[in-house]
């Protein structure tokens, strides 16, 4: 496919990467020269210096006969412009990167009569997860497929867990419905089958039932952990996002915020969250605030370091729980020694969103893609499929399928009726089918087949 | 909360309060009053003792405390005082009920001089003793007191005595809070012995030379006679005693510039020419209104004098029954009660430095009604006030308004009249001690009922620290964690 993608930021280069990964033709449009340059230099595409909003500049672009039109600058209102002009240009498609919560709110009129086709906005995704991973407490990551039905739980296996040591299929009686879809040993992806031997340090992929999940973390860690105290550092747009999110009757919240105005703006609009203005990064008013009663501490200030700063503190002081937003990846590589837990990255966060809505695109006529995440640094990668009617896989029980290596059937959804995958099911068109690989990218439920 | 911080600090000072009751029972052996007077001295010293040492037997490894925890030390330690204190006066016998003891207790603690005794003088010299030494220990406060004499306690937060001195503002004498407080107990115990010697040499025995000075100089109140000071029927000693309290309504920290030579400072204090002009403002317009009343004049200003010192410093000593003068001159010591006396004093009251606030923010608020556009500043000791220290002296009228009206309202219920109620209110919660009425100069608190005494008696330690650290006490939010 065509895509012209307008913005060399974080986000700009992950699409670029993956989206070359994935064979498409690419053209970015970027005003500094020596960042186009060192894009070229990195990820097979081409580019062009400019305004992307610019009518010339998307002309020069080829936007006119372009699949897909991507704005991902800094600037909102770049990004509504440059997807308005490219839809009238005759793309066919655009998506835009929205920040704001003002335009975040009028995202019906946009898509309906202006024609962008999807806006995506980084924070409110990054709240979002940040909300499911208060519903896990152990979880180091949550991924969730069929709309929120399925969550996919990255989990930490604990030195001391009892389960250190034991073949799959000696787990305990209870677990039987709980799928370990994936796990990842020192930096390497598996599917584990039967005699998968559980190490400590594994991370494991969970799915199955919410509780189920919730249980074996809980048998794990030989405690159990419940979130009731949470203390957010930062005062920013995530801030705001992950309060609408939190049940305030459930959650006694804190947050401290740096700037007055902020704070007093916070405090004005979330009259039952205790607003603190001071310094997030200052070890001893940390301790004043009594930081080492909470449960988690969510670090959402705007500075990556001061972020890690607050969860490595957070850490040291005994609580359970840190989730940091962390923009830039290559620090998370540093991160994954000094016992950080849950990472967000906002902006990994909408690459994904975009690589599934390019994918699903793709692949209009067979099944669609409807959820897409990438797990262990994109290692492997977890697809949830909408069955066509063409489907090559469908009608004949799963044992008679000759199903790829490397490929595990996570669940199936049919209706609101879900289904772990056995021999004797079948895949009928119309089910939601949720695939995990450790191979090529996916892009129709047929690739499955050998 | 830091609660076994909490804990130790808590359990020191009921061991400090175990040394505190020492001169007491030293006095019972002097007078000769045996078993009798020695035995509840000891009794309530073991009582003290044993959760004291079980609380501060253990250092606990995290010593951090912060505000919080600085006014939940406060007001626990001040009512665990006033019930230990009171436990002298139960087991002697002198009081019966455990709610009077509580409220006699307490009220010598927080220096108000309220008494439910109707007969003082049929008490043994060793409790009278204690009555007034509890006043002494009270005055400058209980845990500025520790934190001189305690190393131990080891806090270099000013939470504690930030909680503790009264006033809107805090200030440090010395670099280190130790010193600071160390510094502070040594001018009061300086002055109260100056006062003793003057007493002595004007013909008070002794005894009561000591018992009323540590009243004045706590500005508490309890007499040893019946009438006060009026037994002693004599100008030197009424005059003495009325500079006296006046003198210990002045904020220490002006003795400490004095004793370093920074007299022009002091001259220039705004809140010490408030308070004077106050004072003789008050003086003035009742002598007016007693002429009449009075056939020789210096008998007029003495009893004048003498009751509005008395009444402005929140002391109580009375030489006159004041509560049978006019009205107007009542209405006038009835708002000289709430005044108060400086900030940073031994005196209670809203403090002489936030009525002049007050003032000013009202002129300020009818200057800016005149030109709505002007900048202008509310200036306090040569200074433009912030306004968040503006917002705080301004909210703490409300808070005071607001407990007051809940007193007032308990109280009403078993109160014969208006009057009665309000002034009983108005002397506990200002810790003066006699109202007007049937709790005036020669009327006694033994007439309300049990629940009232309580309510009361806890005004008192409210007003006494200021509110705010007995609603944080109460607060759930301070108990929860986070």
């Amino acid at each position: 496919m065509n895509i012209v993608i307008v913005g060399a930021g974080k986000v700009g280069e992950a699409l670029c990467r993956d989206l070359a990964h994935e064979k498409h033709d690419i053209t970015l449009i970027e005003g500094s020269e020596d960042r186009l340059e060192q894009m070229i230099r990195i990820a097979d595409i081409t580019g062009i210096v400019g305004n992307g909003a610019l009518y010339d500049i998307q002309s020069e672009a080829g936007v006119a006969d372009c699949d897909i039109y991507i704005a991902v600058t800094p600037n909102d209102e770049t990004n509504i412009i440059a997807a308005i002009t490219a839809r009238h240009l005759g793309a066919r498609h655009s998506i835009a990167r929205v920040r704001s919560p003002e335009y975040s709110l009028q995202m019906n009129f946009l898509r309906e009569s202006l024609g962008i086709s999807l806006m995506i906005n980084p924070e409110y995704e990054a709240a979002r997860e940040i909300a499911r991973l208060l519903r896990f407490p152990a979880a180091l990551h949550v991924n969730h497929f069929e709309h929120g039905r399925l969550n996919l739980v990255e989990y930490l296996l604990p030195p001391d867990a009892p389960f250190v040591g034991m073949k799959l299929r000696d787990l305990p009686r209870e677990y039987t419905r709980l799928l370990i879809g994936a796990l990842i040993r020192e930096g390497r992806p598996a599917i584990p089958n039967g005699n998968t031997t559980l190490l400590a340090g594994d991370h494991l992929y969970l799915a199955g039932d919410d509780d189920l999940i919730a249980a074996f973390c809980q048998a794990a860690e030989r405690r159990s952990v419940s979130i009731r105290r949470v203390l957010i550092v930062g005062g920013g747009r995530l801030t705001r996002y992950i309060l609408d999110r939190l049940n305030h009757r459930h959650y006694q919240t804190k947050v401290i915020e740096v700037k007055p105005a902020l704070a007093d703006a916070l405090a004005a609009d979330y009259p039952e969250v205790e607003v603190i203005c001071g310094d997030g990064t200052d070890q001893a008013f940390l301790r004043e605030e009594r930081m080492a009663d909470y449960h988690t501490v969510i670090a959402a200030t705007g500075v990556d370091e001061e972020n890690m700063i607050v969860a490595i503190s957070a850490a040291r002081m005994g609580v359970p729980k840190t989730i940091t937003k962390v923009n830039r990846t290559d620090l998370l590589k540093v991160l994954d020694n000094v016992g950080l837990q849950a990472i967000i990255t906002p902006n990994r966060i909408v690459a994904d969103q975009i690589i599934r809505y390019v994918r699903s695109l793709e692949n209009s006529e067979g099944s669609a893609v409807v959820a897409y995440a990438r797990l262990g640094d994109g290692a492997l990668e977890a697809v949830q499929f909408h069955v066509s009617d063409s489907c090559k896989a469908c009608h004949r029980p799963l044992s008679e399928l000759a199903i790829r290596p490397g490929i595990l059937l996570l669940a199936i959804q049919r209706g609101e009726q879900r289904i772990t995958p056995g021999g004797g099911d079948r895949i009928l068109p119309g089910d939601d089918v949720v695939v995990i690989t450790g191979g090529l990218p996916l892009r129709d439920l047929d690739e499955i087949l050998a | 909360m830091n609660r076994h911080m909490v804990a130790f600090v808590c359990g020191r000072i009921l061991l400090l309060l175990v040394a505190l009751l020492l001169p007491s029972l030293i006095v019972a052996l002097v007078y000769g009053e045996g078993w009798t007077g020695v035995w509840p001295f000891l009794v309530t010293m073991l009582i003290a003792a044993a959760p004291g040492l079980a609380l501060s037997l253990r250092r606990p490894t995290n010593t951090r405390i912060y505000s919080r925890e600085g006014f939940v030390i406060v007001a626990l330690s001040w009512f665990g005082f006033s019930v230990i204190g009171a436990l002298p006066f139960l087991l002697s016998g002198v009081i019966t009920c455990p709610i009077d003891a509580f409220f006699e207790a307490a009220s010598g603690f927080t220096t108000t001089g309220a008494s439910i005794l109707l007969d003082v003088e049929a008490l043994p010299h060793s409790l009278l003793f204690w009555r007034s030494f509890t006043h002494l220990i009270g005055g400058m406060g209980v845990l500025v007191f520790a934190l001189a004499v305690l190393p131990s306690i080891e806090s270099d937060d000013v939470s504690i005595m930030q909680a503790e001195v009264p006033g809107p503002v805090f200030g440090k004498l010395r670099a280190r809070l130790s010193h600071t407080a160390r510094l502070l107990y040594l001018i009061y115990l300086a002055m109260t012995a100056v006062l003793v010697v003057f007493l002595c040499l004007g013909g008070m025995p002794l005894f009561d030379a000591l018992v009323h000075s540590f009243g004045t100089a706590g500005t508490g109140g309890f007499g040893i006679k019946n009438n006060s000071v009026a037994f002693y029927n004599s100008s030197y000693i009424d005059y003495c005693l009325a500079i006296g309290m006046f003198l210990f309504g002045v904020n220490f920290n002006l003795y400490y510039m004095l004793l370093y030579r920074r007299g022009r400072e002091i001259l220039r204090n705004e809140e010490l020419r408030w308070y004077l002009g106050i004072a003789l403002a008050a003086i003035i317009a009742i002598s007016l209104d007693l002429i009449p009343h009075y056939s020789s004049f210096s008998h007029l200003i003495r009893d004048v004098v003498f009751s509005v010192s008395s009444v402005m410093t929140t002391t109580g000593f009375s030489i006159v029954d004041f509560a049978a003068w006019p009205l107007f001159s009542r209405i006038v010591l009835l708002l000289l009660m709430f005044v108060g006396a400086m900030a940073g004093s031994t005196a209670g009251g809203l403090k002489v430095s936030r009525v002049a606030i007050y003032a000013k923010t009202f002129i300020q608020e009818l200057r800016l009604q005149v030109s709505p556009n002007r900048r202008l500043p509310v200036r306090f000791e040569g200074r433009p006030l912030g306004s968040h220290l503006l917002t705080r002296t301004g909210r703490y009228l409300f808070l005071y308004i607001g407990v007051f009206t809940i007193l007032l309202l308990i109280t009403s219920f078993n109160a014969p009249n208006f009057l009665s109620a309000f002034s009983a209110v108005a002397a506990t919660f200002n810790n003066i001690g006699p109202g007007f009425d049937v709790v005036g100069p020669t009327g006694n608190f033994a007439g309300f009922n049990r629940p009232t005494t309580l309510v009361l008696a806890i005004g008192m330690i409210m007003g006494r620290l200021e509110i705010i650290p007995v609603l944080v006490l109460l607060a759930p939010r301070s108990w929860r964690r986070g």
